[in-house]
Formats: C-alpha cells, sequence, structure tokens
C-alpha cells in the first residue's frame, strides 16, 4: 500500500478499494458517495475519502460484508462519474 | 445503514433500556438449529484450547464462528458450565462490559450460591481493584468456567481492552476464556502464544471440509448433488460458511442442481452477492417482501414484524424462517425473539436500499412508534433518526430526555442529540439544551453558560414549549445540583420540576420523568435532613415505578427508604427495605443499580452497628463505599461517619478522630447542607470529648447551640456532648424535645438512645425514680429495635447506671446481663487493642472456629468428637492467649487479629 500524501490535510484523497468478486447493484448503498467499477473477476471502489477514520469505517464494511479484500490505493485520477454494476 | 447496531430489547420488558438493566438474550447462545452439522475436528480443537486460559477464535464475517460455539457449547464437550456474552458497540463502556460480564457469569451454573461473585456489586467505573475480587471469585470457583465473548471486534473502548487484558493476565486458572472476533485483538497475546497456553481457530480451520459440506447439504432432503458438482461448489465457496449455507437455500426446490453449480462456478459475482439474488429471487413475493421490511431491526418478535409488514403472522413466519432455512435464529429462551443473521441482514438491508428505497425512512419510523409504544425509549429515538423524521425524533427526545438526563443517561443523550442535523439543534432551545445537558450535568460550566446564554437569547417560544423548556431548564438544573451534592439546590430545583410537570400534565414527558424526579426529590429533602417530606415523595415515587414497572428508580426509591429510616432509628424498617434493595441489585447486576443500592448498603451498616454486629457494619461500610464509586459527595460524608464510629467502638479514637477530620475537609469541595455539616461537626466534637480533648469539645457545642433548630440527632448528639462536660441540666434541656417527639427525626435519631441519655441525667440530678423509668423505657426500646449499641456507646457511665439501676428495673433481667457483660467488654476493648500473647494449637484453631456460631460447647464437644472439659479447656487456652475473658470478646479479638 502506497501512499502519496496524508489524506485529510489537503482535502479528500481519492481512494480505489479494489475487492475480489464483482458486486451487483445491491452493493451502492453499502458504499454510499463511492462507485463500483466491475471487471475481470473484482471490483474497483472508488471514491473520495476525508481521512483514515473514513477509510478504516469503508474497510470495515468490506469485511462485515465478507468480501474478500485485494488492494487499497490512493490515487490522483478522478472517480468515474456514474456507478457501473 | 444502522450504524449503531444495538442489540434491542423485544421482549417487552419496559425496563430493559440500553444502558440500564441487562438484555437476557445477550447472556444466552443462539439457539442452533436441526440444520447445523457437527464438525468434530474443531470440537476437538475447541476442547483442547479450553484446557488452557485462552482460545482465539478469529475469522472474517460468515465463517462460521457463533454457530460452531454455540453447538459446541449445547454438548458435553467443554471442560465446565458455558457462560455466554454477545456483545455489541454499545459495550463500550467498562461498566456496561462487566456487569455483563458478571451476569453472564453468574447464570452458569459454575458459580455455586455462596460464591463472593453472587453478591459483587459493580461501581460504573470498574477499576482493577474491582477485578481483582473478579479474579480471586473466579479463582475459588469449584469447577472451571468456559467464558464466551462472542463479537468481541465490537469492542473499541481502551479502557474495557485493559480490563480484558488484566483478567488475561493475572488468568484465574479456573476460568477457560474463549475470544471469537472478526478481527485480532488489541491484546498482548504473543506471551500466551510463546508459552503455549493459547489455541487458535482461524479462517482456515473454520472453512468446511469438502465432507462437511456434504453434510450441510445433505442435512435437506430436498438437495441432491453429484460429486462432481459438491467439488465445484466447494471450491466456488472455499468452504465459506455463510456461502454454503446461501448455497443451501437457492439449492432446495431445484430441478436441475447440476446447472446451478455450473452456472454459480461461471459466474464472476462475489459469491455473497450472486447466492443472495439467487435467494431472494426464488422466495414467494410474499417471504420476499417479509425479509425485505423486517431487516432493519436487529431483533425482532412477531409483533413489532406485525408492526412493520402491517400484516398479520409474522409470528409463525418467524418461526417457519428458523425452521425451514435458518434465515433468523432465535435469541432468548423463551424463543420468541429472533434475529437475522448479521451478514444477511446487511445483504437485506443493501437490497431494500437499492430495490425500494423510498420505503427505508417508513419502515424505520414504524418501528421507532413500536418501541415508544413499549418504553423502549433510546430504541425509539435510534429509529426515529434512521427513520431521518427529525420532529418525530426531536418529540421523542423532548419527551424523554428529562427521564434520561436524571438519571444518568445525559451522555446517551448527548450521542442521540449529536445524530440530528446540526442545524435543526443550533434552532431548536429545546434541543441544544438536551444536548448539552451531558456537559452541564458533569459540571462543565462554561458548556452550561454558554448554552443558557444562547437560549435566553433566542425567539420567544409558543406557550406549551415555553413550558416544556422551563421545566428542562429545571431538570437540567437538578440533575446538575444532584451530581454535585447541592441538595439544597437540587431541592429548589427539583420542586419546581415537580410543579411544572403537574402544570404541563401528559405534555410534561412520560411517567419515568415523572418517578425519577419524584426520587431526585426524595433523596435531596433526606440527604438535606427533611426526612418527612422525603418519605411523602419517596413513597410517592416508589408506588409509581412499581406501577410503570421500571426497576432502576424503585431500587432507588426502596434504598432512599431503608436510609431515611436508619436515620429515624426505625431499625427493623430500615432493615426490611434495606435488605430488599439490595436483594434486587443483586439481581440486576449492572452499574446503575450499583449506584442505587449503595445508599442501602449504607443503610444497612447503621443497622448492623447499632445492633453490635461491628463486622457486619463494616463490611456493608465498604460494599457501599465500592458500590457508588468515584462517589456521590453525601455518601462519603455518611460512610465517613460510620467507618469513624466503628474505629471508636473498636478501640481506636485516634483513628477515628482522623477519618472524621478528613471528612470535614472534603465538605470544603462542595457545598453540603447544614444538616450534613453538623452531623460531622457533632461526630467531631464527641470524639474530642472522648479523646479528653473537652476544651475543643465544648467550644463546638457553644457555636452549635443558637446556629438554628436542631434535629433529633443533634439534640441527642449535644446532649451527650453536655453529659460530657459534666452539665446534666444542660442535657436534659436539649433532650427535651426528642422526649416530647417535638424534634424532627433527622440523622440518626435512635429513641432507646434519647430515653437512655435522660436516665443518665436525670440520675446526675438525683432524680432517681425518672432515672429509674427512663431506663426501664431505654431497655425496652433497645431490646425491642435491636439497638444494643446506644448502651455500649454510652461507656462507663452508662454501665454503671445499669449496675446500680438494676434491682429498680423490674423487666428485661436476661437482656440486661447481656448488656453488663457486652459493656463489660466493650470498654475493656476500647482501651486495649487485641494483641496474641501466644500462638494458638491447632486444636485451639479448631476450637476457635466454632466459637462466632451460635453452638453451646457440649454441641461444639459432640460435633469435634472430644469431651466436654477438653472443649472448655482449649476455650480458656484462646480466652488467656488473645487477652480477653469470654467467648464473644474472644471472636472479636480473633476477628481483629485475622485469626478468623
Amino acid at each position: 500500500m502506497k501512499q502519496t500524501r496524508s489524506p485529510g490535510a489537503t482535502g479528500p484523497t481519492i481512494y480505489e478499494i479494489v475487492v475480489r468478486g464483482e458486486l451487483s447493484q445491491r452493493y451502492v448503498p453499502a458504499f454510499e458517495g463511492m462507485t463500483l467499477a466491475t471487471g475481470g473477476g473484482q471490483t474497483a471502489i472508488t471514491g473520495p475519502v476525508i481521512d483514515q477514520a473514513q477509510l478504516h469505517g469503508i474497510l470495515n464494511r468490506v469485511g462485515d460484508l465478507g468480501l474478500e479484500l485485494v488492494s487499497v490505493n490512493p490515487t490522483h485520477e478522478p472517480a468515474p462519474s456514474a456507478p457501473v454494476g | 445503514m444502522a450504524t449503531r447496531r444495538q442489540a434491542q430489547g423485544t421482549d417487552a420488558r419496559p425496563t430493559t433500556e440500553a444502558g440500564r438493566s441487562l438484555l437476557p438474550s445477550k447472556l444466552t447462545p443462539p439457539r442452533i438449529s436441526l440444520r447445523q452439522v457437527p464438525r468434530p475436528r474443531l470440537f476437538d480443537l475447541l476442547h483442547a484450547g479450553t484446557q488452557q486460559p485462552l482460545t482465539l477464535v478469529s475469522a472474517s464475517a460468515g465463517a462460521g464462528k457463533t454457530t460452531l460455539l454455540a453447538s459446541w457449547s449445547s454438548t458435553r464437550q467443554p471442560p465446565g458450565p458455558v457462560a455466554w456474552l454477545s456483545l455489541d458497540p454499545g459495550d463500550n463502556d467498562a461498566g456496561k462490559f462487566w456487569a455483563y460480564t458478571l451476569a453472564a457469569l453468574c447464570q452458569s451454573s459454575a458459580v455455586p450460591g455462596d460464591s463472593r461473585l453472587r453478591g459483587l456489586v459493580l461501581p460504573p467505573e470498574p477499576d482493577d481493584s474491582v477485578l481483582s475480587v473478579l479474579v480471586s471469585g473466579l479463582a475459588e470457583l469449584p469447577t472451571p468456567v468456559v467464558l464466551v465473548l462472542d463479537d468481541l471486534h465490537d469492542i473499541t473502548d481502551a479502557t474495557v481492552l485493559e480490563g480484558l487484558e488484566f483478567l488475561l493476565r493475572h488468568a484465574p486458572r479456573q476460568l477457560r476464556l474463549v475470544l471469537a472476533t472478526r478481527v485480532d485483538p488489541p491484546l498482548p497475546l504473543q506471551r500466551l502464544r510463546v508459552s503455549g497456553q493459547l489455541t487458535q481457530v482461524r479462517a482456515a480451520d473454520l472453512a468446511f471440509t469438502v465432507a462437511e459440506a456434504a453434510d450441510l447439504l445433505a442435512v435437506s432432503d430436498q438437495v441432491r448433488l453429484s460429486d462432481d458438482d459438491l467439488a465445484v461448489l466447494h471450491a466456488r465457496t472455499e468452504g465459506w460458511a455463510a456461502g454454503l449455507r446461501l448455497a443451501a437455500m437457492s439449492l432446495e426446490g431445484q430441478s436441475d442442481p447440476h446447472r446451478f453449480v455450473t452456472e454459480l462456478a461461471g459466474d464472476d459475482k462475489a459469491i455473497a452477492d450472486y447466492l443472495t439474488g439467487e435467494v431472494l429471487d426464488r422466495q414467494p413475493e410474499e417471504l420476499r417482501s417479509f425479509l425485505l421490511r423486517t431487516c432493519i431491526v436487529d431483533e425482532l418478535d412477531g409483533d413489532l414484524a406485525d408492526a412493520l409488514t402491517g400484516g398479520q403472522g409474522g409470528e409463525s413466519m418467524l418461526a417457519h424462517l428458523e425452521r425451514a432455512n435458518g434465515f433468523v435464529t432465535t435469541v432468548n429462551s423463551r424463543r420468541d425473539s429472533y434475529r437475522y443473521h448479521r451478514l444477511f441482514a446487511d445483504l437485506l438491508r443493501y437490497e431494500l436500499r437499492s430495490q425500494a428505497p423510498d420505503q427505508v425512512g417508513g419502515l424505520h419510523r414504524r418501528a421507532a412508534g413500536w418501541y415508544a409504544s413499549r418504553g423502549l425509549t433510546v430504541h425509539a429515538i435510534d429509529q426515529a433518526i434512521m427513520a431521518k423524521d427529525w420532529p418525530y425524533a426531536a418529540d421523542l427526545m423532548a419527551r424523554h430526555g428529562p427521564g434520561l438526563i436524571l438519571r444518568g443517561e445525559a451522555a446517551t443523550l448527548h450521542d442521540l442529540v449529536g445524530r440530528l442535523p446540526a442545524d435543526l439543534v443550533q434552532g431548536d432551545s429545546e434541543l441544544a439544551l438536551l444536548g448539552a445537558a451531558d456537559g452541564i450535568v458533569r459540571g462543565d460550566l462554561e458548556a452550561a453558560v454558554a448554552q443558557f446564554l444562547a437560549i435566553s437569547q433566542r425567539e420567544p417560544l409558543s406557550g406549551k414549549r415555553q413550558g416544556r423548556l422551563a421545566l428542562l431548564q429545571a431538570i437540567v438544573r437538578t440533575a446538575m445540583a444532584w451530581q454535585l451534592g447541592d441538595l439544597d439546590q437540587a431541592l429548589v430545583a427539583g420542586t419546581e420540576a415537580l410543579g411544572l410537570q403537574s402544570q404541563l400534565g401528559t405534555d410534561a414527558g412520560d411517567d419515568d420523568a415523572r418517578v425519577i424526579t419524584l426520587l431526585t426529590v426524595g433523596a435531596a429533602a433526606l440527604w438535606a435532613g427533611h426526612p418527612d417530606s422525603a418519605e411523602l415523595h419517596l413513597r410517592e415515587g416508589l408506588a409509581a415505578a412499581v406501577r410503570s414497572g421500571l426497576t432502576s428508580p424503585r431500587l432507588a426509591c426502596l434504598s432512599q427508604l431503608a436510609f431515611l429510616y436508619a436515620m429515624r432509628g426505625e431499625l427493623h424498617e430500615a432493615l426490611r427495605w434495606g435488605t430488599n434493595a439490595v436483594e434486587l441489585a443483586a439481581q440486576e447486576h449492572d452499574s446503575a443499580s450499583s449506584i442505587q443500592a449503595s445508599v442501602g448498603f449504607l443503610a444497612l451498616a447503621w443497622v448492623a452497628y447499632y445492633r453490635d454486629d461491628l463486622g457486619g457494619a463494616s463490611r456493608y461500610a465498604d460494599q457501599a463505599a465500592a458500590a457508588s464509586g468515584v462517589g456521590w459527595p453525601p455518601m462519603r460524608t455518611g460512610v465517613a461517619i460510620l467507618r469513624a464510629r466503628l474505629q471508636r467502638a473498636r478501640g481506636d479514637p485516634a483513628g477515628a478522630l482522623r477519618t472524621v477530620a478528613a471528612a470535614r475537609r472534603d465538605l470544603a469541595g462542595w457545598s453540603p447542607p447544614l444538616h450534613l455539616r453538623r452531623w460531622i461537626v457533632l461526630t467531631e466534637a464527641e470524639l474530642r470529648g472522648a479523646a479528653g480533648q473537652h476544651q475543643s469539645a465544648s467550644a463546638i457545642r457553644r457555636s452549635l447551640e443558637g446556629s438554628g433548630p436542631l434535629s433529633g440527632g443533634e439534640a441527642l448528639a449535644l446532649a451527650r456532648l453536655h453529659l460530657a462536660e459534666g452539665d446534666a441540666a444542660g442535657a436534659a434541656a436539649a433532650l427535651e424535645p426528642c422526649l416530647d417527639g417535638t424534634a424532627p427525626g433527622a440523622f440518626l435519631m435512635v429513641p432507646a438512645e434519647a430515653w437512655l441519655l435522660d436516665a443518665l441525667a436525670s440520675d446526675a440530678l438525683a432524680d432517681h425514680d425518672r432515672a429509674a423509668t427512663s431506663l426501664e423505657r431505654a431497655l425496652d426500646l433497645a431490646e425491642q429495635g435491636g439497638s444494643r449499641r446506644s448502651f455500649l456507646d454510652a461507656g462507663a457511665p452508662a454501665r454503671s447506671l445499669l449496675a446500680r439501676y438494676h434491682q429498680r428495673v423490674p423487666t428485661s433481667w436476661s437482656y440486661l446481663d447481656e448488656l453488663l457483660q457486652a459493656s463489660a467488654e466493650s470498654v475493656q476493648a476500647s482501651v486495649a487493642a487485641p494483641r496474641l500473647i501466644e500462638h494458638l494449637t491447632e486444636r485451639e484453631h479448631t476450637v476457635l472456629r466454632y466459637l462466632p456460631s451460635l453452638m453451646t460447647y457440649e454441641e461444639i464437644a459432640a460435633d469435634l468428637y472430644v469431651s466436654l472439659n477438653t472443649v472448655k479447656t482449649h476455650a480458656y487456652g484462646i480466652f488467656r492467649k488473645l487477652g480477653v475473658t469470654g467467648r464473644r470478646q474472644a471472636v472479636r479479638s480473633a476477628r481483629e487479629l485475622h485469626l478468623l
């Protein structure tokens, strides 16, 4: 997991959280404010994260839903405009 | 999504409010459905683990942790009875966590009736000293006990985790801890791991083998899978329990299971996602709708289900769901309360929000109304907030907030207000004040000032809301004054609140708030020295608490009434009410109850003191001090005075003076009511007089005379001071209001004591007839009320009086003799602290253990299979070595020397 800058210090950072399995629309409310992009047997959950506390909250939700975490990365790319699923 | 996942008290006990009484459903493992597969290899792991202090079951959601532990618990394999506790995020409070843990332990058959764990009442903030008692109580258990803490990942509070670490570090040998969690707990496990004392059951262990998966699917005879398909399904789910369970549900009634498995294997969807869709799509519309509508609460019974669906038959539907496919499990012993599997509930909630987002608010609103109608206030507010129905949430808070504040739940209320939109709270005086109540009550003056300023600058409100706001302000002032020990102020503000409640009628809030206001005013009146008004309020509060089924205020009223009767010298009544109170507290086991019970313990301590059971008084005083925790200031004073009296009775007047002087210095830190201050001052004066400091004693006496009317107990103390100075006429004058019944009975007005003092004064004034009559009355009263300590505290003058009037007092011969003997011993005990002249022999120790009993020497001899003379020889040997002259005195000395 690389970290390009400290989230929270200069506004939200866009994070990409990849989980195994392609998630359906059912999961959109679980990750409010994030977009879900599926492909290749994985789902990328992308969106702005204000601070580490929020990030841990999202990771907990991944765990609560029994999903398998593949990677977590901060990114500078803008999030896709519409949820995909 | 429900971020505040509270265990919800749907078993309709109005007192099972979050944070108050304990929810029984948290203390039983979920019932294991018939569809459960036995898993011997994991049972073996647990068996090995529970031979040692700690077993950690750590794996992600849906791995089957709870099911495994619940099914193992129901077998005969655990090394001892299983105590079960299902944790939730609401347990991040040390008081609550340990209260639940203790309740779980006591509910198991591992804890015998006489274990010290049963009598343990926890303070709101248990520290290491309390946990030490827990540890030693556990170490003494006759059998090992398996304590399962399920969902430990919900515990993040540092204090709770430190306490758990303390428990592990001191691992009492009988405790076998099993922790089930989704994430490894932040506990120092390395030491245990290195020494081989930690057994771990992890995801790889929990994953179903192919054979176990076959068993799971075979439970339903509707499912037929070939070995190849089974292998494919096992590979696709990776043995994940939740995945296999969902697959089993989906497969039921499938005409072509092979195709189902092939499609599943070929799909890239997350397994839970795919299977949830399959399961839901296969259900009849009625069932599907039932699932989606009822998943929004954590725990439900048929009645709540009907309220949510707007239909009927919720109960049979839930029973069917449990029986047919394990969607839900029962959570209480009556089997009428159900819970969805957590993972499945989450998936259902997301499904609801994506399929019918417009229904979510309405469903939460229905749940809120249902909880409100059952008096489950905190749950009701929680659901109203999730419904985003702000006016309803605000209304619930306004109605129930006062009750929550007075019950010490201002912090919960603060959290609830914090979940409302900020602009709504800022624009509403009532909500702003409710949210700030926490800080104000805790004595955060800055918050108080800021809040009152902000409110006074607002636009005027409508008449009704203005009245409610005034009530709320009175309630907050009452709670603040109460916690600071400013009883006069609490009395003023509380009386104002009671008046406003009567004026506002049903707009004032619920029964709860009224009961607690009555209790607060009654207790404040009692401690401020107005027992008659206190009795009226406490009796009314008790009746209302019983009517509304509110346990905690009922316990508080019982305790305060017990203390009231003790202060009036009505020891029989004090004993009756106090016993009721502590018995109720022992059943409840939570920290709120323990604070309430502390006053009851103090009442029992005074009763024991007057009955000359000094050991009992001392134990009750310790329990009172422990239960009140950091302490409510007036309790500190009450306990200190009793302890000083005990020290004096045990022949340590210097220690007694130190105790009471410390209590007097403590008064400077708060605003004690006049009567409490006088009580301290008088006790100190008496102790000074007894210690030979007659000048300072009489200076204190003079300063009190002319400081306004005295209560009965104060007049008695004054008379004792006069007598000690040799001023019998002054004593007789001071006693008059006590004897003709015109003195108010606040603070230790023991009637026997008044007549004894009058006998002493009359004797000194050479009025021998009156002395004899008064002594006789004193003896009668002391014998009836069991207040023999009054005679012993009066010391040598009382003994001389008893001896001289022996012939003139026609009744109570045996009692009089007993008093003379006890008084002689007491005088002796008060001059010399006990010491052991020579070590006891083993046989003497054996006999010594019999001495506190009621057995005669003959009975002891029979019990030990020795002759009467042998027992007597040993007894005299004991007396000689302890430097005492009688059995009773020997017991007292032996106790002080810790020989007993």
